[in-house]
């Protein structure tokens, strides 16, 4: 697949560029993290998924994956390939800045691409959806997506793992060609042992746009790192990620946004439910770097804390290099809001009925935004599903199938 | 439908460690219009918010009876659920929930039953069509971005659609022009005449009397009520403000 060479030129030199300069303006985001536990590749036990049953209770319940990538299954369709990492060549490798780990100075992203299980390939010149299923109890993937020009390329995922000792670090590449449209959304629903490591990169040419969005439910510990740049002019780009949290969950969510053209968009919002004693880092940086005059970033960042022992922290910070522009960021971390609930009560709703009522909308609002109906179907049914549960133990990998057609029916007749 | 008496007996409310609401007295039966007179800060929206139980209001003695027994123990919805309805002056704009979600969750709580989807939306869009609300309220967020008087309407059309027993409707005339205050007074008349509603509506103003005539006219001064009688006291207020009722309160103190 000769496209792979497009990105290997003046887009990938962009990258590089980025996080080299980024590495002092990152500081404070380096200081305010949750390190995971050790080397996982010492872990030797991991739970187990019995991936063919878990595929056959999708497909009886009406929800079918294009393509599903696991430990022991490999699904291909039209637009999506799945390779081994040793079967790429140097080229390839190279493309995607796979080439020599050893120089990748964030360890858990060098781990995740020097252990590489699978490679998924999807290149696409149309109109194309697919969706992909993910599961393993010991998984690395990295998902190489590329939009031809004029292409619309759209990637719904959903992410599972065993509720015990699991580990799953997925990294995504993206490139948008001239005046594209590409989008992967990635629902995590992880079991309670789990860690996840979840990476993006991407970078959208002339007119292209990319937009990566995540659900992240469940999990042991979470690290999630996302780069993602307007190289060209009047790209643009946009990350959102909604996190639910709960027991001793830990989350780690850095967004890094560049604008590095004029007449670009960047934006990144995160929202976060933190329960019981859980605790999420949300970072957003957002860069705009010189010549990208008349470009707008924006960040925004929303927590709320249930419980006494949950914490949201929200890091915003912007880089401005250029005149011009328009930056704005929004951070807020706050309880339920008491005004809020009284307002809902008064019209005869319960009181746990209008608290689920408001965390699942303040969620929803950014799933909202997921590009495929299949994510946000699948993200607003495990929403759903947690908060309702909030105070059982993170149920293992699994989701009610009829809560999601539910769902999937409520949605269309609303 | 059968009828309720609210009763508010000597009641002591205090917020952030003050006393705003010092000893009211008043019934208000399924059927009858209130109108509750007086100036800023007097202590009208507490009472409102006082009667629905809000956290932050604290009821230091006195009662709220509603059929003869006691709600103070009673939590918000509870007191909903009975048939009380407050309508919000200023109602909190709640970012992603939806409105229409919204209505529909409320309705089928207070009735206790799923409600068909497509009646739900039949019946709220005659009542929109009454209010002359557009349908883009439909797909919007709770309260955001609607106008002064967008917000005045919305709360009546939920007293429309959960047809309470008794409803306190804080100041539903502010903020509204001439042609937005009739259709707002039609429409809270039409939802008294159809569910025998009880009405104890908060004003500053005569002008909203003007096309719903009351029963009683309550005047309320520092905390106090200071004066009760009929659709005469609301003349008075006019001619003479509310500095004549200055005098009342210092007299009962």
């Amino acid at each position: 697949m000769d496209f792979y060479s497009k990105v290997a030129g003046e887009a990938l030199q962009k990258y590089r560029i980025l996080e080299e300069e980024s590495v002092d303006i990152l500081e404070l985001h380096k200081r305010n993290y949750i390190p995971m536990p050790g080397d996982f590749d010492s872990i030797e036990e991991h739970g187990h998924i019995d991936e063919h049953a878990l595929v056959k209770g999708f497909e009886e319940n009406g929800l079918r994956f294009s393509a599903i990538v696991g430990n022991d299954i490999s699904k291909e369709s039209k637009n999506i390939k799945i390779r081994k990492p040793e079967d790429l060549s140097e080229k390839e490798l190279a493309a995607f800045g796979l080439e020599n780990t050893e120089s990748i100075d964030d360890k858990y992203f060098a781990y995740v691409v020097s252990k590489l299980d699978k490679v998924v390939l999807v290149d696409a010149d149309e109109d194309t959806q697919e969706s992909m299923l993910i599961m393993g109890s010991k998984l690395n993937v990295a998902i190489l997506a590329n939009a031809g020009k004029k292409a619309n390329l759209r990637i719904s995922g959903l992410a599972m793992t065993t509720s015990k000792r699991a580990e799953i670090g997925i990294y995504a590449n993206m490139h948008a060609e001239e005046h594209s449209d590409l989008g992967i959304d990635i629902v995590h629903n992880e079991g309670a042992g789990a860690n996840v490591l979840s990476f993006s990169k991407g970078s959208a040419e002339l007119g292209a746009n990319i937009s990566f969005n995540s659900a992240y439910f469940g999990g042991g510990i979470t690290r999630s790192r996302n780069r993602i740049s307007a190289t060209a002019p009047t790209s643009s780009i946009s990350l959102n990620d909604v996190t639910v949290a709960t027991n001793e969950q830990k989350v780690d969510i850095l967004n890094f946004i560049a604008n590095m053209a004029g007449k670009t968009k960047s934006e990144s919002r995160s929202r976060v439910i933190a329960f019981d004693r859980s605790m999420c880092i949300v970072k957003g940086f957002a860069k705009i770097g010189k010549g990208s005059s008349e470009s707008s970033s924006y960040i925004e960042q929303k927590g709320i804390s249930v419980g006494k022992g949950a914490q949201v922290q929200a890091l915003p910070e912007m880089a401005i290099e250029e005149g011009n522009v328009k930056a704005k960021h929004s951070t807020s971390v706050v309880p339920i809001n008491d005004d809020e609930l009284f307002y809902i009560t008064s019209r005869g709703v319960p009181y746990e009925s209008s608290r689920r009522l408001l965390l699942i909308s303040f969620a929803s609002q950014l799933i909202n935004k997921f590009g495929s109906d299949f994510a946000k179907i699948i993200a607003y049914s495990i929403l759903q599903k947690k908060i309702m549960g909030e105070t059982e133990p993170m149920p293992s990998a699994n989701i009610e199938f009829d809560s999601v057609l539910k769902s999937a029916n409520d949605l269309v007749m609303e | 439908m059968s009828g309720m008496i609210l009763e508010i007996n000597n009641l002591h409310v205090e917020a952030e460690g003050k006393e705003i609401i010092k000893g009211v007295n008043l019934t208000v039966k399924s059927s009858e219009t209130h109108v509750l007179m007086g100036p800023n800060g007097s202590g009208k929206t507490t009472l409102s918010n006082a009667i629905f139980g809000h956290p932050k209001y604290k009821i230091t003695s006195g009662d709220i009876l509603v059929n003869g027994k006691s709600i103070l123990q009673m939590k918000t919805y509870e007191r909903a659920k009975l048939g009380l309805f407050m309508q919000f002056q200023n109602p909190v704009e709640i970012e992603g929930v939806n409105f229409i979600h919204f209505l529909r969750t409320a309705k089928e709580s207070m009735e206790g039953r799923n409600i068909d989807f497509k009646d739900f939306m039949n019946c709220i869009k005659k009542y929109m069509k009454l209010l002359n609300m557009s349908d883009e309220f439909i797909n919007r967020p709770l309260n955001m971005g609607f106008s002064g008087g967008e917000k005045k309407k919305s709360e009546i059309l939920q007293l429309l659609l959960l047809k309470p027993k008794i409803a306190l409707l804080d100041e539903p005339d502010s903020g509204l022009d001439v042609d937005a205050l009739k259709t707002v007074a039609m429409a809270v008349s039409q939802a008294v005449k159809e569910n025998n509603t009880g009405l104890l509506l908060i004003t500053h103003y005569s002008r909203i009397v003007s096309h719903i005539e009351p029963d009683f006219v309550h005047v309320m001064v520092g905390g106090k009520i200071v004066e009760n009688g009929g659709p005469e006291l609301v003349k008075k207020v006019e001619e003479k403000g509310y500095e004549a009722f200055n005098n009342i309160e210092d007299e009962q103190k």
